[in-house]
């Protein structure tokens, strides 16, 4: 029964949504794409990683272990510096600048004066894009900031700033137009007021990148940035597009620069950028400009250069030329963009990559994974019905995956089951056929994957005669019908569906896009450096949605702002109108979600970022399409990627944006930013929701994948409860059985391991308020009343979650023997069947239940299990009763020491002293009494007895033939040490006790089993 | 298995060392998180106490401690499990610890505390805590800005005292109890972090209000009687001398 005071209703909050916690499966077996790495010059054991969009993390321990240490912030980092001359003062811009078409947006810069405890936000909240921060190397109050600006439009809030007063103002030092942003900006060591920036014109589309333009170009300044003056001499003719920078520590009149043109190259200057002269590059130097921005110089040597880019080229010779060094440790991820030199030790260093950091100790000659940082960049998620279920999903530049939603010992790198090459995107199972998915590399390159044999054959479908080329998006959406997954759909501009495997497609659909032919012109899409990935696909189809109450209704959605329907399997097809709510002509349509409830009602996102417009689009249709409703709520950030109706409660939506989770009970009245125990602006790019488990599980780009297990809590969070004091919730009903046994060897030190859900039993109810006031518990009671015990409760806010072994309560330990009493720590699970809550809150009583369950899966048989059951609680009797034994022994014996000594006469001295050792014989039989720093080894009833009953209490099946036999045989022996302790106060306690009295001094007397229960050892 | 913290030490006395606060400096923060524990006249009363309570370690297994403290002087925790006693103690400027625990021995000698340790625990022999006298004391208290704290929220205090440790005290709004810190402190070369959420606040028989429920990241202890002002042997806190 579920007892509570109602005191009206309430809206939802984070705060409500309480300890229904997201737990982090990682992985960070391919990590994900860092952008800046710094380490405290002076202890370089504490370092800083700043990613792209994973937040910031940091280690004491030089990469042992990391924490992240900035979610509650923007996930997505530009750029992060340490104040080294005041190392509690941490810079950090948000907003990645290596800007290829996935790239996140920022927020402003923040400073931490406390090594990353707390944050502020300083300024240059309209950014969006932020390359750069130096300090000025005396007055650490003086800080410029490179802000490249936004990608998709143009703004005024981009350039050089300065700050004089620690970022509390800000001033543009340089500043050319709204179309060039500064993408780099040093600062000469030895001279400060000398200072060096390039800007960078640049601009995405959605269906083109241009790099380069009048505003690219090189600057010097000689009074600390107050003016500018453009450096030519040597330098090739504009125009320019990015250029990487960089000056020697050590000799700062020596620049190094890539400068981006028709033609990139490295250029070198040795009198402060007056004159410049070209080296020959490799292509590795020179490669993809736009991405690839960094050059490091050694801190000690300036003639040792390195260039992080598709790999690592090294300079010996002052940039005369490069070398690539072979990795002979093995393997080292493409697309560098962080390169961290310790100015010490300059043998040491790390790099960021798409794939996580890595560490050198020779000089960026071999290398070692940092396996530790779950920054993974999802961009979809899917599960399969295993148990426990599988997670599948695609990354940037880290292929498509698997692995395991929980696993004994925690889910750990090695886990992970890479399915398939390039960037990864969606990774679909088949359902019927548990060895094949549906994986792809970025422009529809898809392929049907056996997992056990790893053959892939490309199901791509291709061009046919007469008809337009195949436009596929970079993230072609794979997605299986809802209602027959051996239905499985693709999409061009074309809709696809196939009924074998993708060996077959049939062309169910025209061309559903605007097919604007100004918008497919990738092949001269880059600027001044080509780069047609396939990122700039366009006028294609990006989201595929059949209505799981129709099978003939499909919703599509493309890139180019098309939401098309049909209700026939693709004969006909409706184009959509949305924007009279409000939602701009030519947004993505980012997620499309039929309503499983009402086949009239439809939910759909929309994601117009890529014209520079950064809302949250969301809208519901209540009539098939025809008119849409956007859905707003003021604490929405972030461009949003996918919307979510809960499989069991018609209201309860999820939406996932480029900055946060967001969640309504109510259908969409009013949200909550979720935030337990998850990064609170984290990009959410796909959900799913396991149909068994009732698990939320969300892919983020940057963050792994999270999983929030069983969000039936959820589905009861109504306004009437959230208005309530206090509320025990029901809880899932949970299986009894031992856990069994971890293989977790002797630990990972320094991995990653993702935590698993607990399969104790869970006690879940909801308080109005924290209990500051009084305590809380939880107790426990069995169907007929009986008292087991109370478990200390929780007193958060919200929903709150206790969690029971479902163990009953260990037998009592004595207080004597040597070591300490396995047996009095174990104790045999509890019967399944109903058990009844008390929830005391202070003085209050509110009542509950909780069902536990046999294991369905059980592969031992009910009268196994009687017999297991049976023996267990037998052990546990004859533990307490060997216990009781011992504490006897041990009170009658005390009794005895502290008064031998005070007997005058010698007879009767010895008839207690005899009766003290004749005890002292017997304990010494009952449990190990060698007293040692060592492992004795010492085996006696009580520990023969421990061992045998944590073997029958940890297995649910039947004791093996020689658990039973070996249980008779000591029940024997405790018996006889019962009857021998029986005999022997029959024979010396009443003599005792008249010696006792005769001295005048006290009785003793045998503890009764109450007694016993009654004291606690 | 039972899993016995090395800073449960740490852990009640952290929660001694409630003393209060809330507004928008620090120092009005702090005027009224003491007012809420009963007043600064109410800490400045309490020179000792002498403290029961439980460690549940297991459903349905409590561990008992006794907790002796003299503000100023020393302090002595005492654990016991199956008849084997552990005792954590700190006197003035050094500590020692009897610990059957680990040792291997039901008896074992004596041996002093390592410095860092002791290091770590001292301030807590600071009446009143880090925010009581703060000035005096020569601690320095910044005020970070709000926090969330389990959905509570929350000022959120810097306390950076006179030996380096930092301290982050985190005071409900509404109510001016700190309802959890974070200790920052520096052993070995490693810097450990250790929180505590702090509960069950009740009064004392002087009027001082002080939690009696400290959840220090999963680990509780629950205090069930607590005595002001008893007399307290100083024997007490002295190291026994070793068995030979």
């Amino acid at each position: 029964m579920v007892t509570q005071f109602a005191f009206g209703q309430a809206k939802l909050s984070s705060g409500a949504i309480g300890t229904v916690e997201a737990r982090c499966i990682g992985p960070a077996a391919m990590s994900g794409r860092i952008t800046a790495i710094d380490a405290l010059n002076l202890d370089p054991k504490i370092m800083y990683v700043a990613t792209a969009s994973g937040g910031i993390w940091k280690s004491l321990n030089g990469g042992a272990s990391f924490k992240p240490i900035f979610d509650k912030y923007c996930q997505s980092l530009g750029a992060f510096v340490i104040d080294q001359q005041r190392p509690d003062t941490l810079w950090a811009g948000t907003g990645e600048s290596n800007m290829r078409n996935s790239v996140s947006i920022g927020n402003g810069i923040y400073r931490s004066t406390d090594a990353g405890e707390s944050w502020q936000l300083k300024g240059l909240e309209k950014s969006e894009h932020i390359s750069r921060i130096v300090l000025h190397p005396k007055n650490p109050k003086i800080l410029f900031v490179a802000v490249p600006g936004a990608l998709w439009s143009d703004s005024e809030d981009r350039g050089l700033y300065k700050s004089e007063d620690g970022g509390e103002t800000w001033t543009k030092s340089l500043y050319i137009n709204a179309k060039t942003g500064c993408a780099e900006v040093l600062i000469d060591p030895k001279n400060p007021d000398i200072m060096y920036a390039s800007t960078w014109e640049f601009r995405r589309t959605p269906y083109a990148f241009q790099s380069g333009g009048p505003g690219s170009a090189l600057y010097k300044s000689k009074d600390g940035g107050v003016t500018w003056n453009k450096l030519t001499n040597g330098l090739p003719a504009p125009p320019f597009g990015r250029i990487a920078m960089t000056l020697a520590p050590t000799a700062p009149d020596n620049l190094f620069a890539i400068v981006e043109t028709n033609n990139t190259a490295l250029y070198i200057s040795s009198d402060q950028g007056e004159h410049w002269k070209q080296q020959s590059s490799t292509n590795n130097v020179c490669a993809r400009p736009f991405y690839f921005s960094t050059l490091v110089v050694d801190p000690k040597d300036p003639k040792r250069v390195y260039r992080p880019s598709y790999s690592l080229s090294i300079s010996s010779d002052g940039a005369y030329s490069f070398i690539e060094p072979g990795y002979g440790s093995g393997g080292v991820h493409s697309d560098h963009h962080a390169l961290w030199i310790d100015p010490n030790n300059t043998s040491h260093m790390y790099l960021g990559t798409d794939g996580g950091v890595y560490e050198s100790k020779d000089k960026g000659n071999n290398f070692t994974f940092l396996t530790n940082l779950p920054v993974s960049q999802f961009y979809h998620v899917a599960i399969d019905q295993q148990e426990p279920y599988n997670v599948y999903g695609g990354l940037q530049d880290n292929g498509s995956w698997q692995g395991p939603s929980s696993k004994s010992g925690g889910i750990k790198n090695g886990d992970w089951l890479e399915l398939f090459g390039g960037d990864g995107f969606w990774v679909i199972p088949d359902l019927n056929e548990t060895d094949i998915v549906y994986a792809e590399y970025q422009g529809g390159n898809m392929a049907r994957v056996n997992k056990r044999t790893h053959e892939s054959q490309s199901i791509k479908p291709f061009q046919i005669a007469g008809e337009e080329k195949l436009r596929f998006n970079w993230n072609t959406p794979i997605v299986p019908s809802p209602t027959d997954p051996k239905r499985l759909y693709t999409g061009s501009q074309y809709l696809y569906l196939s009924h074998n495997q993708g060996r077959d497609w049939t062309k169910i659909s025209k061309d559903l896009t605007t097919n604007d032919k100004k918008k497919q012109e990738q092949e001269s899409s880059g600027g001044l450096t080509v780069d047609n990935s396939s990122a700039e696909n366009h006028c294609t189809i990006f989201t595929i949605a059949e209505s799981v109450l129709d099978s003939n209704t499909i919703y599509v959605g493309t890139d180019d702002g098309k939401l098309q329907k049909t209700s026939d399997q693709g004969k006909s097809w409706q184009d959509l109108a949305y924007s009279s709510a409000g939602i701009p002509i030519g947004s993505w349509v980012s997620s499309i979600e039929p309503s499983r409830y009402d086949k009239n009602v439809v939910y759909a996102t929309f994601d117009n970022h890529s014209y520079g417009d950064h809302n949250t689009y969301l809208a519901v249709s209540r009539d098939g399409g025809i008119k849409w409703e956007r859905i707003q709520n003021p604490d929405f950030t972030g461009y949003a990627h996918k919307i979510r109706e809960d499989l069991k409660q018609k209201t309860l939506l999820f939406l996932g944006t480029e900055m946060g989770l967001f969640i309504s009970t109510d259908g969409g009245k009013n949200w909550a930013r979720y935030k337990s125990s998850f990064p609170e602006y984290a990009c959410v790019r796909d959900l799913a929701i396991h149909p068994k488990t009732n698990d939320l599980i969300v892919g983020t780009h940057g963050r792994g994948i999270y999983i929030v297990d069983d969000i039936s809590t959820l589905r009861q969070l109504t306004p009437e409860i959230m208005g309530s004091n206090v509320v025990v919730m029901e809880s899932r009903p949970v299986v009894v059985k031992s856990t069994g046994q971890m293989t977790n060897g002797f630990g990972q030190a320094g991995e990653f391991v993702g935590s698993n859900y607990t399969e104790d039993a869970c006690i879940t109810y909801y308080l109005k308020d924290r209990v500051n006031s009084g305590d809380v518990k939880v107790e426990i009671y069995d169907n007929n009343g009986k008292f087991l015990y109370d478990l200390p409760g929780t007193k958060r806010k919200g929903v709150n979650k206790v969690f029971w072994n479902m163990r009953m309560k260990p037998p009592k330990a004595s207080n004597t023997g040597a070591g300490f009493d396995m047996g009095a720590l174990m104790s045999p699970l509890v019967d399944p069947g109903e058990y009844r809550i008390k929830l005391r809150v202070d003085t209050m009583v509110y009542e509950g239940k909780l069902v536990l369950l046999e294991d369905p899966k059980s592969q031992h048989s009910a009268e196994d299990k009687a017999i297991q059951r049976k023996t267990a609680k037998e052990l546990m009797g004859m533990v307490s009763q060997l216990n009781f034994a011992a504490q006897n022994i041990v009170k009658v014996k005390d009794g005895l020491n502290a008064n031998i000594p005070k007997i005058k006469n010698s007879k009767d001295q010895k008839v207690l002293s005899t009766y003290e050792n004749e005890l002292e014989v017997i304990r010494k039989k009952m449990l190990a009494t060698k007293e040692s720093k060592g492992i004795t080894g010492e085996e006696q009833l009580r520990e023969k007895l421990s061992a045998l009953y944590g073997g029958v209490c940890s297995y649910d099946g039947r004791p093996s033939g020689y658990q039973l036999q070996n249980k008779v045989v000591l029940d024997k022996e405790l018996k006889g040490y019962q009857a021998e302790l029986s005999t022997l106060h029959k024979l010396y306690l009443p003599k005792a006790n008249r010696i006792l009295e005769k001295n005048k001094l006290p009785q003793i007397e045998l503890m009764s089993v109450d007694e016993w229960n009654g004291v606690r050892p | 298995m039972i899993r016995m913290k090395k800073s449960l030490f740490t852990i009640i006395c952290l929660c001694l060392c409630s003393i209060a606060m809330r507004a928008q400096s620090a120092d009005d923060i702090i005027e009224k998180h003491l007012q809420a524990l009963g007043g600064k006249d109410k800490i400045a009363e309490v020179k000792t106490l002498l403290i029961d309570g439980t460690i549940p370690v297991a459903p349905g297994l409590d561990i008992p401690f006794k907790m002796s403290l003299a503000f100023g002087k020393g302090m002595r925790m005492e654990v016991e499990f199956q008849g084997k006693k552990q005792i954590v103690t700190l006197n003035g400027d050094m500590g020692w610890k009897i610990d059957p625990f680990s040792s291997g021995l039901s008896d074992p000698d004596p041996e002093p505390l390592p410095a860092d340790m002791v290091t770590e625990m001292k301030p807590q022999l600071d009446q009143g805590g880090d925010l009581y006298e703060y000035k005096a004391k020569g601690n320095k208290v910044e005020y970070i800005g709000k926090e969330d704290v389990e959905g509570t929220e929350c000022y959120k205090l810097k306390v950076t005292r006179t030996d380096g440790i930092t301290i982050f005290y985190l005071i409900d709004i509404e109510t001016n109890y700190d309802i959890k810190t974070i200790q920052k402190v520096k052993l070995d070369d490693k810097e450990t972090e250790s929180s505590s959420l702090k509960s069950d606040f009740r009064p004392l028989s002087n009027g001082y209000i002080m939690a009696f429920n400290v959840n220090n990241e999963g680990q509780i202890i629950q205090f069930t009687k607590v005595e002001v002002n008893p007399t307290l042997d100083p024997k007490l806190f002295e190291m026994p001398p070793k068995k030979k």
